[in-house]
C-alpha cells in the first residue's frame, strides 16, 4: 500500500491506468502499477464466489425475516436504479419485505418524482422524508459556500434518517448500498468494511463534522433532528445493522439500470444525456446533483463523466479508450440546465455562485489562461 | 516614517515587522546604531530570559545606543513583553539581573497560586488610566499573554493597565516616551493591531 | 482571568493541509475557508513521513501562514535540534512542538528554552492507551512505544523547561468520538503549566469535557471543519453557555 500523494505545484496528478480516476480524489489509493484499488476491487469482485455470497446473505436474514408481516429490513431510497434495484430483489426476488425511506432532495426532479412514484406503484411502503426547507436551504447555502459542496446538510440527513426510521419503526435490518471507499476509490480498512457499514467512517468522511456543531444565529438545536443519527444506546439495544447490499450481490450500476429497466418503465434524463456527462440514467432525483459534480470537478479536477466512465470500466461495459473520449468530451460540462433553480435556492446571484465557484478552484490544479481556466493536468 | 525593530537575538521579529507593515508603516528590523538613529519610533520586542536579553542587548552594544536615543533624545519606544521588562531596575529570572533602569519596576516569578505558569492565553486588560496607548480599544479587552515572569512596579502612576492572574498584574505602563505590554500586541488580533496603531500613530 | 482556548491545529503532509486518522494522513483538506481571525492559537505540525516529501514545502507553508497570522502560532515536526527550533522562529513561529526529538534528548527542551524561554517550547506528547487503564507514550508518528508514562514524562518535561505540555491520543485521533479524558487528566494533574489537549474531538460538549473533565487550558481540534468563523462562534458561544469562559 502506498501512501497517497498529493497533487502539488510541479507535482503531477497521475490517473489510473485502467479507468480514468485521478489521485486527488480523496482516500484513493494507487498501487505500484498506477492502478487504483477501485480497479483491484473490481478485479476482486470477478474472483468472488457470489453464490457462497447469496447463502452468507440468506443465512444472516434469516433471523430478521418477517414471520408476522411486519416490514422485516428498511432500503434507504432515492428512487434512482440503484437503490431500486435493491428493493426490488430483496421483495420479489429474496422474499423480505422492505420498508422504504427517502430523505427528499434539495430540489426533486420531475425523473426522480416519476420513478418514485412507479415504484410505489408496483407495491412498496414508502416513508418519504422532507427536513424542514428554512433551515435545510441555509444549511445548503452555508456549506456550499465555506467547502463548495450543498449536500452536506443532505449527506447528514440521508445517513440518519433511515436509521432514525429503524429505531422508530424497529426494523434492525438496513441495508445500503455499496461501500463507497471499495467501489470507486479510497481508504478501505479491512474486509468488514464492504459488508457492514461503519457509521462513524460515513460522517468522518461525508458529513466531516458532527452536525450538532451546526448551531448558529439562525439555526439551533431543536431545527438539527433530521440530521442527527439517534442515541448510539438506542441504536445498540435496537441491535441496528446497516450492511451493503453490494457486498452480498454483484454490484454494477448499468446492471442495475437495466434491471430496473426490464422490471418497470423506468424514466431517464429527458434530453438523452444528463450534463457534465455521457450518460442518462445515474443521479436524477436532484436539481442540485448537476452543480453538485460540477463542483467535484471544481475542487478535484474530475467530474460526472470521469466518474461514469471509470465505472462502466471497472465492471467491463465499456473501454478505456472510449471512456476517455467521452470525459475529455463532456467531463466539467457547465450545469446550466438547473442553475437558476440553484441560484434561488440557495439565495445567490449568479455572479456570487460564479465567485464562490472560482473561490473552490484548487489551484493546484487550474490555471488562468486568458479569461478560462485550464486543468494543469488534463486526462490522460 | 520608519519604525525600527530592535533585533538583539530574541523574540519574534517577523511578526511585529508583519503587523507593522500590515498597519501601513515601513518596518525596519536592526541591531545597526545609524539604523536604529535614523527611525523616528523603535520597538523593543523579546521572548526568552531576562539575563540573556540584557546580555545580548550589551553584547551588541545597544545598550549604549537605546539610552542616548530613548533617555537623552526621547524617542518613543514600545517594549514588548521581555522587551518591557528588560525596561524594569531589575530581574530574579536564573539569577538577579540588572535591567536598563528606565521605569521604576522589578521583575518577578509569577506566583500563580494555584494557576498554572506560565500564564499563557487571553486575558482582559483592565485599563486603569487614560491613556493615547488605549485609544479605540475597549475597556478591559482581551490580549494574549505568554509569560512566566511578571512586571512589579514600585508605585502607582507608571502602570495603566493590569490583568488578572492570581491577582492583579500590570499588563502594561508608560511613562512618558516609554510604553511597555507584557502582552502580545502582534499577536492580539484585532485590539493588538488598533494599540500598535495608537503607538505608532502617536 | 485567563481564557479557555480553542485552538486549531494543521497538520501538513509535504506542506498540503491534510486529515489524519491514527496519525496517518488520510487525505487532504480543500477548504479554503480556514479562519484565522476567530481562532485563538494555531498549531501546525508537520506530518510528512521521512523520504516521502520536500521539508522546504512545510516551510513555505509556515511562512505563508505566519504572514496573515495574528495569533500566536506553535510549529512543529521533525525538530531535533536548536537549529531546527531556530528555523522554525525565523519563518514565523511563535513556538516551537518538539516530540520524538525530545525523547530522544530531552535536554532538546533545555536547549531551547534557555535560548528562547520556557514560554517558547511546548513538548508534545502521543499516547496510546494500553486498555488496562495505562497509557504508553510513542515517538515516530505514533509508531515506536517508549514504555513511559505520559504523565512521567510530561513532569520530566515541565522540569527540563517546557512551558506547555500538549497531549494526544492516538487512538482518538481523527475519530469524532471525544477526546480520552482519562488520559488529559492523567497528564494535566501532574504537572502545573498550561496543558493542551488533542485527539478525537467531534463536537462541542467534547470541548466542554476536555476542559472540565480533562483539566485542560487549551482543546485542540484537528478537524478542518472547525476552522470556519461560523463553526468557531458555535462552538465558543456553547462554551460560554456552558460557563467556560472563552474569547468571544
Amino acid at each position: 500500500m502506498t501512501t497517497p500523494t498529493a497533487p502539488g505545484l510541479g507535482r503531477q496528478v497521475r490517473y489510473c491506468r485502467r479507468c480514468l480516476m485521478p489521485d486527488t480524489r480523496p482516500r484513493i489509493v494507487f498501487d505500484r502499477e498506477g492502478v487504483c484499488n477501485a480497479c483491484l476491487n473490481a478485479d476482486a469482485k470477478r474472483l468472488i464466489d457470489w453464490d457462497a455470497r447469496r447463502e452468507e446473505f440468506l443465512r444472516l436474514v434469516e433471523p430478521y425475516r418477517s414471520k408476522d408481516g411486519r416490514w422485516d429490513c428498511i432500503v434507504p431510497w432515492s428512487g434512482g436504479k440503484d437503490s431500486s434495484s435493491i428493493a426490488w430483489k430483496l421483495k420479489f426476488e429474496l422474499g423480505l419485505n422492505p420498508l422504504l425511506v427517502t430523505f427528499a432532495p434539495l430540489i426533486p426532479n420531475e425523473v426522480g418524482m416519476r420513478n418514485r412514484e412507479t415504484m410505489i406503484q408496483a407495491g412498496f411502503d414508502h416513508v418519504y422524508f422532507r427536513a424542514n426547507q428554512k433551515v435545510h436551504r441555509q444549511l445548503s447555502r452555508r456549506f456550499f459556500i465555506e467547502r463548495g459542496n450543498m449536500k452536506v446538510a443532505w449527506d447528514a440527513g440521508v445517513n440518519a434518517v433511515p436509521v432514525q426510521a429503524a429505531v422508530h419503526y424497529r426494523i434492525p435490518l438496513v441495508f445500503y448500498a455499496e461501500h463507497g471507499e471499495s467501489e470507486y476509490g479510497g481508504r478501505v480498512l479491512n474486509e468488514e468494511s464492504k459488508k457492514i457499514r461503519n457509521l462513524t467512517e460515513v460522517i468522518e468522511h461525508q458529513v466531516g463534522d458532527d452536525p450538532r456543531n451546526w448551531v448558529d444565529d439562525d439555526i439551533s438545536e431543536k431545527d438539527l433532528n433530521p440530521y442527527v443519527y439517534p442515541d448510539a444506546g438506542e441504536v445498540a439495544a435496537l441491535g441496528v445493522r446497516a450492511f451493503y447490499f453490494a457486498y452480498f450481490f454483484r454490484w454494477s450500476m448499468f446492471e442495475n439500470y437495466e434491471y430496473m429497466r426490464s422490471k418497470i418503465p423506468f424514466a431517464t434524463h429527458p434530453a438523452g444525456r444528463t450534463p457534465g456527462t455521457f450518460t442518462d440514467f445515474d443521479s436524477l432525483d436532484d436539481k442540485s446533483d448537476d452543480l453538485y459534480y460540477y463542483m467535484q470537478f471544481i475542487k478535484f479536477g474530475f467530474g460526472r463523466a470521469v466518474r461514469d466512465g471509470s465505472r462502466l470500466i471497472q465492471n467491463g461495459h465499456m473501454g478505456r479508450d472510449e471512456a476517455l473520449a467521452l470525459a475529455r468530451k463532456y467531463d466539467g460540462e457547465f450545469p446550466e440546465e438547473h442553475i437558476d433553480a440553484m441560484l434561488d435556492y440557495m439565495s445567490l446571484s449568479r455572479p456570487e455562485l460564479m465567485d464562490i465557484i472560482d473561490r473552490h478552484r484548487n489551484p493546484e490544479l487550474w490555471i488562468r489562461d486568458g479569461k478560462e481556466w485550464r486543468l494543469r493536468f488534463p486526462l490522460e | 516614517m520608519s519604525v525600527a525593530v530592535v533585533d538583539y537575538g530574541l523574540g519574534n521579529l517577523r511578526s511585529v515587522a508583519g503587523a507593522i507593515t500590515k498597519l501601513g508603516f515601513e518596518a525596519v528590523v536592526s541591531d545597526d546604531a545609524s539604523e536604529l538613529e535614523r527611525a523616528s519610533k523603535l520597538i523593543l520586542p523579546g521572548v526568552g530570559a531576562f539575563g540573556d536579553g540584557m546580555r545580548l542587548l550589551h553584547e551588541r552594544k545597544l545598550t549604549t545606543v537605546l539610552n542616548r536615543l530613548v533617555i537623552e533624545l526621547q524617542r518613543p519606544i514600545l517594549g514588548v513583553c521581555l522587551g518591557a521588562e528588560l525596561m524594569a531596575r531589575d530581574s530574579e529570572e536564573f539569577g538577579f539581573h540588572q535591567g536598563l533602569g528606565w521605569i521604576d519596576a522589578s521583575v518577578k516569578k509569577i506566583d500563580g497560586g494555584g494557576l498554572r505558569v506560565p500564564h499563557v492565553g487571553w486575558n482582559a486588560v483592565h485599563q486603569t488610566a487614560t491613556h493615547p496607548m488605549f485609544a479605540d480599544v475597549p475597556q478591559d479587552s482581551l490580549f494574549y499573554f505568554v509569560h512566566s515572569y511578571h512586571i512589579v512596579c514600585d508605585r502607582p502612576g507608571t502602570e495603566i493597565g493590569v490583568a488578572e492572574y492570581g491577582g492583579p498584574r500590570t499588563a502594561a505602563f508608560a511613562r512618558g516616551n516609554i510604553w511597555g505590554t507584557q502582552f502580545h500586541p502582534e499577536k492580539s488580533q484585532r485590539h493588538g493591531l488598533t494599540l500598535l496603531g495608537n503607538f505608532l500613530r502617536a | 482571568m485567563v481564557r479557555n482556548r480553542l485552538v486549531t491545529v494543521l497538520t501538513l503532509n509535504d506542506g498540503v493541509l491534510f486529515r489524519t486518522k491514527q496519525f496517518v494522513p488520510d487525505y487532504r483538506y480543500t477548504s479554503n475557508f480556514v479562519d484565522l481571525w476567530s481562532i485563538d492559537e494555531i498549531v501546525v505540525l508537520d506530518v510528512t513521513r521521512p523520504g516521502h516529501g520536500d521539508r522546504a514545502h512545510f516551510y513555505d507553508a509556515v511562512s505563508r501562514l505566519a504572514e496573515n497570522c495574528f495569533v500566536p502560532l506553535a510549529v512543529g515536526g521533525g525538530v531535533r535540534s536548536l537549529a531546527d527550533a531556530r528555523r522554525l522562529l525565523s519563518v514565523g513561529a511563535d513556538k516551537v512542538v518538539v516530540n520524538t526529538g525530545a525523547i530522544e534528548r530531552p535536554e532538546l527542551i533545555t536547549d531551547i528554552a534557555t535560548a528562547y524561554g520556557a514560554q517558547c517550547v511546548v513538548v508534545s506528547i502521543d499516547a496510546h492507551a494500553r486498555g488496562d487503564g495505562t497509557y504508553d507514550v510513542r515517538s515516530e508518528f505514533g509508531a515506536t512505544s517508549t514504555g513511559q508514562s505520559p504523565d512521567a514524562w510530561a513532569k520530566r518535561a515541565e522540569t527540563l523547561g517546557a512551558g506547555e505540555i500538549f497531549i494526544t491520543s492516538i487512538d482518538k485521533d481523527g475519530s469524532l468520538e471525544g477526546y480520552d479524558n482519562d488520559l488529559n487528566h492523567l497528564v494535566s494533574r501532574a504537572v502545573s503549566v498550561p496543558v493542551l489537549v488533542c485527539g478525537g474531538a467531534g463536537n462541542w460538549q467534547h470541548f466542554v469535557d476536555g476542559f472540565r473533565i480533562g483539566g485542560a487550558s487549551a482543546v485542540c481540534t484537528t478537524n478542518i471543519y472547525h476552522f470556519t468563523e461560523t463553526s468557531i462562534r458555535s462552538a465558543k458561544r456553547f462554551l460560554d453557555a456552558a460557563g467556560l469562559p472563552v474569547r468571544l
